[in-house]
């Protein structure tokens, strides 16, 4: 039985964790408890012969306590003798109680152990049927549990593929991303060479421009400084004019004449105003430069400013 | 980073480009012509071969040439001698150089014993006229009337008034037979002719002072025996003692209202400077100090003295505001400087500045510190300024006679005035007259 209850238990006790096994386990666990504590009582009460061994020993102290008076011996021995009898008798009585009892036990023994066989199987029945609903559920769950691994395998196939898909999209966002950024860096890039040599040919350009500007500007500095300096010969400053100043527009002919000359903004005193005047009108010729685009530039009209 | 210097440097390019393209041509002129301006006065007809006291043009050329502002044409250069502005050649005088032609005529009005004299100023470049008039006055008043067109000729050229009009007054000092000297107080016309005494005597006459209003000059004079100070009217001659203190009484000056004199006593024991106010004979004094101190001065806003003090050991100028009179020294330079003077707009002082052993004519601005020589004469002393601020005259000496000089304020033209009298010392010139 002990036996049984390990296969049982090792049948039950095989790595199917799910609770409905664990529960099963319990229960019959429980079931074999009480029948072993059952049986274990049986047991004990079959193996008590010597119940009666303490009458025996009294029997003896009283036989000893006798022994003391001889002259009863006689009496002692009749009463032996009785007592031998009623021993026998006791003893005949007691050992038809006892084989009655042991029938009974017997019977009672061959009731409970076809109780118990009965029971074992009933328990038997009932494990076989747990075990069989057990292995009917296991077979289920591993069904079902075969059903979700294949059903998560595939899920698990189909995440990757999609997964695999993403990637593979997000790759070719990212490299169209970086195609086009490379277009517009290229264009950005060549726009900036255009403009750039733009502005090399514009620089170019330029220092043609500024070789012939620096020409002129060294023509027209020549002449500026010359007429500056003629006017300086010829302006009297008037004593009255400090702090004032006046400033003339003159217009000159290509030769040189002046052509014109007015007071452009007034310096609030006449004599200042007129001491400029005279200046510009007492030179004969201006010293102008003899290009006709460096005449028209800066020396057809100009201003010129008296601060004494 | 360097795309984004790139771009910068595109911007910066285009930038530049558009802002070289404006720029308004304007020659400035700061620096002028040294020399004088030239003019040509060209003698004033006479109609009807009138005979004329006075030589109209050649004072007014004088007066112009002696300024140092003009540079007069002589006549025997002139190409022709228009009277009037239609008769003149403008490319005659262009080709002179001259800027300006003065033209005039004299007539003679018999019912009013008259001449006329009509005159024009020309712009020769301009070709036009600037000013002309018609005026009119006795034959004896030519010579002023020449100085007044010679005034208004200066004032319509250069802004400034002429000073040819006004006077100055000088001492004279001659050396009589018998050791005896003869000190004369003379005024003349700023020319230095029509002289005439104003006070004579055989003690020393000192320091004359012109009252702002023209009429008055103060001065002091030793003919009482001992030294004085008067005022004399001008026109009438009459003198009145301001004060005869023992001791020194020297150096008079008028305040720029002529209420006050500021002058130089020594009653107190020392010299030192008081004020005298002339409409209730007060006495103030302003001065205390030890040393010497004299020779006070108004300025022209009448809110300070400048004065010379030998308090710090050599004669220095000082300048004191009369509302709290604490003296400030202004001279630095040189072991001698003394007799200051205002300049007409109050900026500057001249006085007698000591170089080298020689005394000279100097000028200092007062805000600046900054002074300059204006005289080259050996003994130059006692400046004193026309009332157009334009002129100085000083006293010198020449072939070891005293003589008056004229300078300009820029240390320019200079010229001598004519003495015929003995030496000739402390000049003092008028305010306007007219």
């Amino acid at each position: 039985m002990e036996q049984d209850s390990r296969r049982e238990g090792r049948i039950h006790s095989r790595p199917q964790d799910n609770a409905l096994n664990k529960r099963h386990l319990l229960a019959s666990l429980g079931l074999h408890l009480i029948a072993v504590i059952v049986l274990a009582f049986s047991w004990s009460f079959s193996s008590t012969p010597e119940v009666v061994v303490p009458k025996y020993l009294e029997a003896r102290v009283a036989t000893e306590a006798d022994l003391a008076p001889l002259r009863e011996k006689k009496q002692a021995e009749e009463r032996a003798r009785q007592q031998e009898a009623d021993k026998r008798r006791r003893a005949q009585e007691e050992k038809k109680r006892q084989a009655d009892e042991a029938k009974r036990r017997k019977q009672e023994e061959v009731k409970k152990k076809e109780a118990a066989r009965k029971e074992t199987e009933r328990k038997k029945a009932l494990m076989e049927k747990k075990k069989k609903e057990a292995e009917r559920k296991k077979q289920e769950a591993d069904k079902k549990k075969a059903e979700q691994e294949r059903e998560r395998k595939q899920e698990q196939l189909e995440k990757q593929r999609l997964e695999k898909e993403l990637k593979e999209r997000e790759r070719l966002e990212r490299e169209r991303i970086e195609k086009e950024r490379q277009q517009r860096e290229q264009a950005l890039a060549e726009r900036l060479a255009q403009a750039e040599a733009e502005a090399e040919r514009r620089a170019d350009e330029m220092a043609r421009q500024s070789e012939l500007a620096a020409l002129e500007a060294s023509e027209t500095e020549r002449y500026l400084g010359l007429i500056k300096r003629k006017i300086e010969n010829r302006w009297h400053k008037p004593p009255s004019g400090e702090g004032l100043s006046v400033i003339l527009a003159i217009r000159l002919l290509p030769t040189g004449e002046l052509a014109g000359v007015r007071v452009k903004l007034g310096s609030g005193s006449s004599a200042l105003d007129q001491s400029a005047l005279v200046a510009v009108r007492s030179v004969k010729k201006f010293p102008v430069p003899e290009s006709t685009a460096v005449f028209e530039k800066n020396f057809r009209s100009f201003d010129m400013k008296f601060t004494p | 980073m360097f795309m984004f210097l790139r771009c910068l440097k595109v911007l910066i390019f285009g930038f530049s480009i558009s802002t070289s393209v404006m720029a308004e041509l304007m020659i400035e002129i700061t620096k002028g012509s040294d020399s004088a301006l030239p003019i040509a006065i060209v003698p004033f007809a006479k109609q009807g071969g009138l005979t004329v006291p006075e030589d109209i043009a050649r004072v007014i050329s004088n007066d112009l040439q002696r300024s140092g502002d003009f540079d007069t044409l002589a006549t025997s250069r002139m190409l022709s001698l228009p009277s009037a502005m239609e008769q003149i050649h403008y490319r005659d005088w262009r080709l002179l150089g001259q800027n300006y032609v003065l033209v005039g005529q004299v007539s003679y009005d018999a019912g009013t014993q008259r001449f006329r004299v009509q005159y024009e100023l020309v712009d020769v470049h301009g070709q036009k006229r600037l000013i002309g008039e018609i005026l009119s006055a006795p034959g004896s008043g030519l010579r002023k009337l020449a100085h007044l067109i010679a005034d208004k000729v200066y004032e319509a050229i250069t802004g400034v008034r002429g000073a040819f009009s006004t006077k100055i007054a000088y001492i004279t000092l001659k050396n009589l037979a018998g050791g005896k000297q003869e000190y004369r107080l003379q005024v003349a016309d700023a020319d230095g002719q029509n002289a005439y005494t104003l006070f004579k005597s055989h003690e020393p006459i000192l320091s004359p002072a012109w009252s702002n209003d023209g009429q008055h000059l103060a001065y002091q004079s030793f003919h009482s025996g001992r030294p004085a100070i008067y005022i004399q009217h001008v026109k009438s001659g009459g003198q009145r003692k301001v004060t005869g203190f023992k001791g020194l009484n020297s150096a008079p000056m008028w305040s720029p209202d002529d209420s006050h004199l500021v002058m130089t006593l020594s009653k107190d024991g020392n010299a030192e400077i008081y004020t005298y106010d002339l409409r209730n004979n007060s006495l103030d004094r302003l001065t205390n100090h030890y040393a010497i101190d004299t020779e006070a001065s108004w300025s022209p806003d009448g809110k300070e003295l400048v004065f010379t003090s030998d308090r710090s050991g050599k004669p220095q100028i000082y300048r004191m505001n009369l509302r709290d009179r604490k003296p400030q020294r202004l001279t630095f330079e040189g072991r001698y400087n003394a007799r200051p003077r205002f300049s007409v707009d109050g900026k500057s002082l001249y006085y007698v500045h000591q170089v080298n052993g020689d005394f000279h004519i100097a000028a200092i601005n007062m805000a600046t510190g900054e002074n300059r020589v204006l005289t080259s004469t050996p003994l130059d002393e006692s400046p004193s300024v026309a009332p157009n601020g334009r002129m100085i005259i000083y006293a010198t000496n020449r072939n070891d006679k005293g003589v008056l000089a004229v300078v300009s304020v820029d240390g320019g033209a200079k010229y001598f005035l004519p003495s015929d009298y003995g030496d000739v010392k402390e000049p003092a010139w008028s305010p306007f007259l007219n």
